[in-house]
């Protein structure tokens, strides 16, 4: 067979072996993305265009998207959306740390740990108790699972920890999240009944503090995210003229740092706190213009990666304080004495922070996990020794040692999770709450599915549907552009 | 240029003596070309195995809820046609009841032919997607007339000359009373028709009489409150006299929706949505409700007469009771039904005209009553009581019946459902507003004025929108004059034509006002 037959016949089956892929991708995939981006300029709706109807299907340019930027909710949907990513840097944080106690024999820094789940088992059992003496059989009911769940790994090892982790993962999402409508249960959920006590107790000692000094206290945590902005502010402009990070990043970054708590004031309804926040911002950035505009560029070093994480985390810590913040200075005299669990899903201003919190606790024992079961796997052993024998803790090994090697699995779980945060929400929303209480919980692809399916307006909702691509895509690129640079040399 | 670098190969043998050499890629492509004929075997194997099924052997599908009764009522239409010269089958799809399941094959050309549609927005979305159809030509040689029904649902069944389907069965929502339950709180029987200072009363006498329970073992005096109900009687409605704009503004509507948020947030009459997920069993839903009510969770309990087909999990049926809900001067309550339609893509079949004249038969009226299932379609057979719950040994289940069954012929009126907006939406705009109320959003008249804003942008989109058909848009302006007419009328005292009203509540209401005229 000459080299040219031999060439095209291998050519030829390798096209055979990907060509029922190829079409699936092509039929259920691409067609269809395609179709709906023309769609999204069309005046599509079910009640209107389809074979039993005479309506003509016609073109209407943007009128969809000016629609939808003239919406009032439609800006509550993008926020809830946005804040949901909040989520994001916990769960990876999660995950990681999952990752970390599973991935050796409860071997931590060369000493062994065996006792550690032989006590966390003790002292489960002991809470346990305590819950149930107290009635609050629910949550002592959790505790005795988890109990036996550290007895189990005291006894089997590792192994099993790692199942039981992983075991949600491969549970139907409808199942997890009915079973969490029940534990977030304003009045029979474990959740509420664990909190009851402890804020009975916060709010007995709070009754006693002068109204001054907790708003002191809220203001301390405002002016300490402020403090936290700025700081990092300041790390960033220390950073560009190192030349460790270049300029579109020092100043990306700002923005990067001030939109969560932003978007956590605004929602808080403090919006004049948003306002000062983006105002603070504005003015940095245009100064930090004009200082690019003075200072020729330097080749910047592999630093954008680290900064952009640096800048997520400065954000979402901010977002933290502020939402702490907000909480006490809205305390008037009478609330400081009442202090109960929330209604998690019946509260708008608790129902996200119910699905941030189910969503942190889904990651943990995700495919992110094992992602960085498999990288921590691979970092290498020599430079752990090495880094030991030089007198190093277990906390300097992991920030110079091992996440730089598993930078590539963080960068990538970011991604992915961004992506999946951007596009998510649907699920969640339409089991635990139905979009509700008065919008809290419908994000972008909650609406796509009320605008499409029950309305049957298939142009406005497949407008939509590209406004979040717009997005995804975005954000995608941002981080392409600042995050991979991170990965260490 | 892409190479393959060959791992390894092996001799197959054809034949005796013969032998061929293949590479792992040619190994590879033989079992991809196995597993792909394999599958399409299989694939065809199944095609035809299937043909032979109930399905292919039936005349028809009738696509319904998935409730155990409908398997029996299937093989009681098989009789019912045998008997009368022709058996026909149909085969029962529970599988595909959701609307939007329905919606989607529907356009897609894929529904199935008879399918039963819920009164209110599924009924009005598929009727406006178009994909159901007159039914009255299919029943043109079986001497029924379609419009034998109750005359409250005839407003949402017919269009102009078309009939758009028969009821299966009929519901009309009435309030429950645990009779035991009120005595042990030492209380008196509320009255029928309950009154909103009469409930208020009793209810905040039953919270008091239960003071100190636990939080988990929490008591409400009524499971629900029918919220079209309590506006009605109030003057107030969804849309005003003409179905051409929104109502929810009206004095009437904002005082029911200030009910609504008083007697849940503020006296604990009626539970949220959240509190009621809390006090239902795992189970959930509507007979997790009915077993809470028969505990005497809730002294009331707001549903149709199929409640009564739920039993108490222990012990035997406490002595209960039927009034209306509560409501102001004008006492109504909402009506609702399952209507069969037929498919706009369906086949021509004259075995669905005989399963719409079974619907009207007596043999499936008495089967409806028989097993509880609401109220028959064909109220010639309603007032036989005798004939509910066949079998029961409570002749109590007979007198509630007939309670229904009244309430069903005289005082229930349709929800709303205008012809210029998707009750969807405006489904989906109210409970918007009644959530941000409910959560402190917004206060009562914001919540009402934004969804009135709402409402009324939507029906302006649907009149403005290019493709609405003509006639909809010119009887949308017909509307809009008669409707000045009407509020002239009623600035200056004078009566209101019949003819110039649209919304059927309003026809009572005026009726009941005195107030409505002949047809001038």
């Amino acid at each position: 067979m000459s080299r040219r037959n031999k060439t095209v016949r291998q050519v030829a089956n390798g096209l055979l072996f990907i060509l029922p892929n190829l079409l699936g991708v092509l039929v259920f995939t691409l067609l269809p993305v395609i179709f709906s981006g023309v769609m999204a300029f069309t005046n599509w709706n079910l009640t209107k265009q389809n074979q039993f109807l005479d309506g003509a299907i016609r073109w209407v340019g943007v009128q969809h998207f000016l629609e939808m930027l003239s919406s009032p909710h439609f800006y509550q949907y993008l926020g809830n959306t946005l804040y949901l990513l909040l989520a994001v840097p916990p769960a990876i944080a999660a995950s990681l740390g999952a990752a970390l106690l599973l991935q050796g024999k409860l071997d931590l820094g060369g000493k062994s740990r065996l006792w550690l789940p032989w006590v966390a088992g003790f002292a489960t059992l002991v809470c346990a108790a305590g819950c149930f003496s107290l009635g609050a059989t629910s949550a002592g009911i959790l505790f005795a699972a988890g109990g036996v769940i550290f007895g189990a790994g005291a006894v089997f090892g590792h192994t099993a920890y790692r199942t039981l982790f992983y075991i949600p993962h491969f549970t139907s999402g409808v199942a997890t999240f009915l079973l969490w409508k029940k534990l977030f249960d304003p009045t029979l959920g474990p959740v509420n009944q664990m909190l009851a006590q402890p804020l009975q107790l916060v709010g007995g000692v709070l009754s006693h503090v002068p109204q001054w000094a907790i708003w002191m206290v809220g203001l301390s945590g405002l002016l300490g995210a402020l403090a936290m902005l700025l700081m990092a502010t300041r790390d960033l402009h220390r950073r560009w003229r190192d030349g460790e990070i270049d300029g579109a990043l020092a100043l990306g970054g700002i923005w990067i740092a001030v939109v969560p708590p932003g978007i956590v004031a605004g929602l808080m309804g403090a919006v004049e706190v948003a306002m000062i926040l983006a105002g603070l911002a504005f003015i940095v950035t245009l100064g930090g213009l004009t200082q690019l505009g003075r200072r020729p560029e330097r080749l910047p070093s592999n630093g954008n990666g680290l900064a952009v994480w640096k800048m997520i985390f400065v954000g979402a810590g901010a977002g933290v304080l502020i939402a702490m913040a907000g909480g006490l200075l809205r305390l008037t005299g009478d609330s400081a004495l009442i202090f109960s669990p929330p209604d998690w899903l019946g509260d708008p201003a608790w129902a996200k922070n119910a699905f941030i919190i189910i969503m942190i606790w889904a990651a943990a024992g995700s495919n992110h996990m094992l992602l960085y079961l498999a990288a921590l796997g691979n970092v290498s052993g020599e430079l752990r020794e090495a880094s030991q024998i030089d007198g190093a803790s277990y906390w300097a090994e992991f920030v110079h040692v091992t996440w730089p090697q598993i930078f590539p699995t963080t960068f990538f779980i970011f991604v992915t999770s961004l992506i999946g945060g951007l596009q998510g929400g649907f699920e969640i929303a339409r089991t635990l709450t139905e979009g509700g209480p008065a919008g809290a919980t419908t994000t972008l692809s909650y609406h796509i599915y009320q605008e499409g399916f029950e309305a049957g307006r298939l142009g406005y909702a497949s407008a939509v549907s590209w406004v979040m691509f717009v997005l995804i895509l975005m954000a995608t690129l941002l981080t392409w552009r600042f995050g991979k640079e991170g990965a260490p040399e | 240029m892409t190479e393959f670098r060959l791992v390894a190969s092996v001799q197959i043998r054809l034949a005796k003596g013969h032998y061929v050499d293949m590479t792992i890629i040619d190994q590879m492509k033989y079992v991809f070309l196995a597993a792909f004929l394999a599958l399409l075997g299989i694939s065809v194997g199944d095609y035809f195995a299937k043909k032979s099924d109930s399905k292919a052997e039936a005349d028809f599908e009738w696509v319904t809820d998935p409730n155990p009764e409908r398997t029996g009522q299937a093989a009681l239409f098989a009789d019912w046609t045998r008997q009368r010269g022709a058996e026909r089958r149909l085969v029962v799809d529970a599988g595909n009841s959701d609307i939007r399941k329905k919606l989607i094959q529907g356009v897609a050309g894929v529904a199935g032919d008879v399918m039963d549609l819920r009164s209110g927005s599924d009924f009005a979305l598929a009727r406006a997607a178009g994909i159901i159809r007159d039914a009255v030509p299919l029943v043109s040689d079986q001497g029924i007339d379609l419009k034998n029904t109750y005359k409250a649902a005839l407003a949402e069944l017919v269009d102009g000359e078309a009939v758009l389907g028969y009821p299966c069965n009929v519901f009309a929502h009435m309030m429950w009373m645990n009779l035991d339950a009120l005595e042990a709180a030492g209380m008196e029987v509320p009255t029928s028709p309950l009154d909103i200072e009469e409930f208020e009363r009793l209810g905040k006498q039953f919270l008091e009489a239960h003071r100190g329970r636990p939080a988990h073992d929490r008591v409400y005096f009524a499971s629900g409150i029918s919220h079209h109900a309590l506006r009605r009687s109030l003057g107030g409605d969804f849309f005003n006299a003409t179905l051409t704009a929104s109502d929810l503004d009206s004095p009437g509507s904002v005082r029911a929706l200030d009910l609504l948020r008083k007697w849940t947030v503020e006296d604990g009459l009626v539970p949220s949505q959240s509190q009621l997920e809390s006090m239902a069993t795992a189970a959930g839903g509507l007979a997790a409700r009915v077993q809470l009510f028969w505990e005497g969770r809730f002294a009331l309990h707001l549903d149709g007469l199929s409640s009564a087909v739920v039993r108490p999990g222990v012990g035997g049926m406490p002595k209960f009771g039927v009034t209306t809900p509560p409501c102001g001067d004008f006492v109504n309550t909402t009506l609702g039904f399952r209507a069969a339609t037929v498919y706009a893509g369906a086949s021509e079949s004259d075995a669905i005209g005989s399963f719409f004249a079974f619907l009207q038969s007596p043999e499936y009226n008495y089967a409806i009553m028989a097993s509880g299932d609401g109220l028959p379609p064909n109220p010639k057979f309603a007032a036989e009581t005798e004939k509910y719950f066949a079998g029961a040994d409570d002749p109590r289940l007979s007198e509630c019946a007939r309670q229904f069954v009244e309430a069903a012929e005289t005082i229930s009126i349709m929800e709303p459902v205008s012809p210029f907006v998707l009750p969807g939406v405006v489904h989906r705009i109210w409970q918007r507003a009644y959530s941000d109320v409910l959560t402190g959003q917004l206060t009562v008249r914001e919540a009402s004025a934004f969804a009135t804003r709402r409402v009324n942008a939507e029906i302006a989109r649907m009149v403005n929108d290019p493709d609405t058909a003509g006639e909809v848009r010119d009887e949308y302006h017909r509307a809009v004059a008669d409707q000045k007419k009407i509020d002239a009328a009623l600035a200056a005292g004078k009566p209101i034509e019949r003819r110039w009203v649209r919304n059927p509540y309003h026809l009572k209401y005026y009726d009941h006002l005195g107030i409505l005229g002949g047809e001038g």
